[in-house]
């Protein structure tokens, strides 16, 4: 004997049952495209951290022979004498109209 | 009946889907979650043991001038090759091919080879991407890949002191010296990343962002230390130790308003990624911040200083100088034991005159200068963020010894730390405000977020106007007396002073006499000071005093940072 009501009631569950069961898959998928882009990206940081590292441990290097002898090698000498100027104020007290200071 | 029927079809359909769901689950865990980990156990067959497998780490990083960041500590990835050795062919020939594409220990390979065993054995480590790819292509029978990190330090020896290194305790990998100790919690990886249950890393990022301490949340740290600056320290030291073939050598460069160590080394020292090839281990200390001395006669701007801000001497205030002077019955002397008749305490900074700053502490009075020793901080934990920070030792001014105050006014008798002593100096050049000594300016959260770790509030320990008239004391100092006034820059005002010290027998029963320490610091442009220099030397070899082994040095590092920063003239 039939419940008048569960023909509607199985109907209802199984429209409820077909949307978790959607959800389940777009979640389960969505997670798993996150986990493997995740992945991928945890992947590519290594590496381009990996060189990245590589490339600073060059600079350092490089950078430390940098040094004043160095700079003669390239034709550069030593300022004898600098000569500093000495500019009072800003803009606003200049004196000319323009800004051509 | 038909119902009897229904019911169980609905309780046998229900079993079914939930068996198909927790399949389904099983599966997703084992293909997605754990999907890397059996593929290599299926491909290599071979999984690392669990003391060599390292977990990831966060980064430490230098700033840069520009304020752009340079990697100081990070992790490497690269491979690690095996051989199976039943299965290898003609071990020299394999060995030759290798060789040819990566470092292999010949005899480690031919040890592990002649095991003849049907297990996997590593012949070599830390090999490159490039060079993994071509083993690779090469397809040799019994040899295998498996993936290797390791933690990688792109500046070597820069600054290995400060950032320390992640060794063994027992059999698990932590951070044993410098940063990498200090900030273990920060630094430390414990998940593999791959999988992050949304929610939890959502509450994680927040709780990030709110904490009021930063460092308990898993991040990247972000140092004030600027490599080129910390590179042309080393370079010094470097230089100060192949000439005087000093027991030691460091120098620390600090912005004297913000307590911002730009610089700090050390030398001996070591290159971080081969640390374990050191054969003293006592060189991984940072002595500049866990070692005491007696530092001399750079404490004299201090004593100075504190007789001058109680009220008690003014830089023209003048004393009868006999040379030496009995205290405690027991003589106190001048370095050269000559008397200078009556003389300012302008000179006695010039000349650094012991009796000088003997004079001002007992014109101050004892307790005075003891309080003002102590308010500088002189006994006392900086708090910079470095670890096993050292207390200084100020005993000597608890007794009532007139020779041990009359020593402390000169440096001698009361030990501290460098970087104890770099922060009292480095009151001169801030108005008279102790700063914050402190090497990790930010850190980087895993979300990206950067929290700035904020210093302490320095305290007050001398009057503004104390600390301009010392600082006009120093630059006289530099320009006029140190080395005759040749290091005298025209177009910058440096404020300077040296100290030579006498070391402790440890034993006690005085001092060696033929060992010293020589310290040097400085700060400019003087009245608006950009940069505080501390040098010293332990035992240096063929030099008597710290104005013929530091001055000079200092001078270089200070002409270069003032054009390296473009810092304009001040006079």
């Amino acid at each position: 004997m039939e419940h008048p009501t569960e023909r509607a009631v199985l109907k209802m569950l199984v429209a409820a049952l077909m949307v978790f069961l959607g959800a389940y898959v777009y979640f389960v998928s969505a997670s798993v495209l996150n986990v493997i882009a995740r992945k991928e990206a945890l992947a590519q940081t290594a590496t381009l951290s990996s060189t990245l590292s590589l490339l600073e441990r060059d600079y350092y290097t490089a950078g430390a022979a940098v040094t004043p002898s160095e700079g003669e090698r390239f034709g550069l000498a030593p300022v004898s004498d600098t000569q500093y100027v000495y500019r009072p104020g800003t803009i606003g007290a200049a004196r000319v109209v323009s800004n051509g200071i | 009946m038909r119902s009897k029927l229904i019911l169980r079809a609905r309780i046998l359909s229900g079993a079914f889907i939930f068996v198909a769901a927790l399949l389904m689950a099983k599966l997703y865990f084992v293909q997605v979650i754990n999907g890397e980990q059996y593929q290599n156990e299926a491909k290599e067959q071979y999984l690392v043991s669990a003391r060599n497998q390292v977990n990831d780490r966060g980064g430490i990083f230098f700033t840069k001038r520009d304020g752009s960041l340079g990697d100081a500590a990070v992790m490497q990835t690269g491979w690690r090759v095996t051989v199976i050795p039943k299965d290898i062919g003609d071990p020299e020939e394999v060995f030759s091919e290798l060789s040819a594409e990566t470092t292999i220990d010949r005899d480690r390979f031919f040890e592990r080879v002649a095991k003849m065993s049907e297990r996997n054995e590593e012949i070599a480590y830390r090999v490159s991407d490039t060079a993994a790819a071509a083993i690779r292509a090469k397809d040799i029978p019994g040899l295998g890949l498996v993936r290797d990190k390791w933690r990688y330090y792109p500046g070597g020896e820069l600054a290995a002191h400060v950032i320390g290194f992640v060794g063994f305790q027992g059999d698990k990998r932590v951070g044993v010296y410098g940063l990498e100790q200090l900030f273990e919690t920060t630094l430390v990886r414990n998940s593999s990343g791959l999988y992050v249950n949304p929610f939890a890393e959502i509450f994680t990022n927040i709780g990030g962002v709110l904490a009021s301490d930063p460092k308990e949340y898993e991040g990247n740290l972000i140092t004030t230390i600027e490599p080129t600056v910390e590179t042309r320290l080393e370079d010094t030291l470097d230089g100060i130790m192949e000439a005087y073939r000093s027991k030691f050598v460091g120098g620390i460069i600090m912005d004297p308003k913000t307590g911002a160590i730009r610089a700090m080394g050390i030398r001996p020292a070591f290159d971080l990624n081969t640390y374990n090839l050191v054969s003293d281990s006592s060189i991984y200390s940072n002595s500049l911040v866990e070692g005491i001395y007696e530092m001399g006669s750079i404490m004299k701007p201090l004593t100075v200083a504190a007789g001058i801000d109680a009220g008690a001497i003014v830089p023209s205030t003048t004393y009868e100088d006999r040379g030496c002077i009995k205290k405690s019955g027991e003589t106190i002397c001048n370095y050269d034991h000559k008397a200078r008749g009556r003389v300012s305490m302008q000179e006695v900074l010039n000349q650094s005159l012991n009796l000088g700053a003997s004079f001002a502490v007992d014109t101050m009075g004892h307790d005075v200068f003891a309080s003002y020793v102590r308010r500088f901080g002189l006994g006392e934990r900086t708090g910079v963020d470095l670890p096993s920070e050292a207390i200084g030792s100020i005993r000597a001014l608890d007794g009532r010894s007139d020779r041990d105050f009359a020593s402390a006014g000169f440096g001698q008798a009361i030990s501290m730390s460098a970087i104890a002593m770099t922060r009292a100096l480095a009151s001169l050049a801030n108005g008279g405000v102790l700063p914050s000594p402190h090497v990790t300016s930010a850190i980087r959260l895993e979300s990206g977020i950067v929290r700035t770790v904020a210093p302490e509030p320095g305290r007050r320990v001398l009057k503004e106007e104390t600390a301009q008239t010392v600082t006009n004391m120093l630059v006289k100092t530099f320009d006029d007396a140190l080395l005759g006034g040749v290091l005298k820059q025209e177009h910058y005002s440096i404020a300077a002073k040296t100290g030579t010290a006498q070391i402790a027998i440890p034993e006690g029963g005085g001092y060696y006499t033929d060992r010293y320490l020589h310290s040097f610091f400085g700060y400019f442009p003087a009245h608006d000071p950009k940069f505080i220099v501390f040098l010293f030397t332990l035992e240096p070899k063929g030099v008597e005093f710290a104005s013929a082994s530091l001055a000079r040095p200092f001078a270089d590092i200070a002409k270069f940072l003032i054009n390296y920063y473009e810092i304009p003239p001040d006079r």
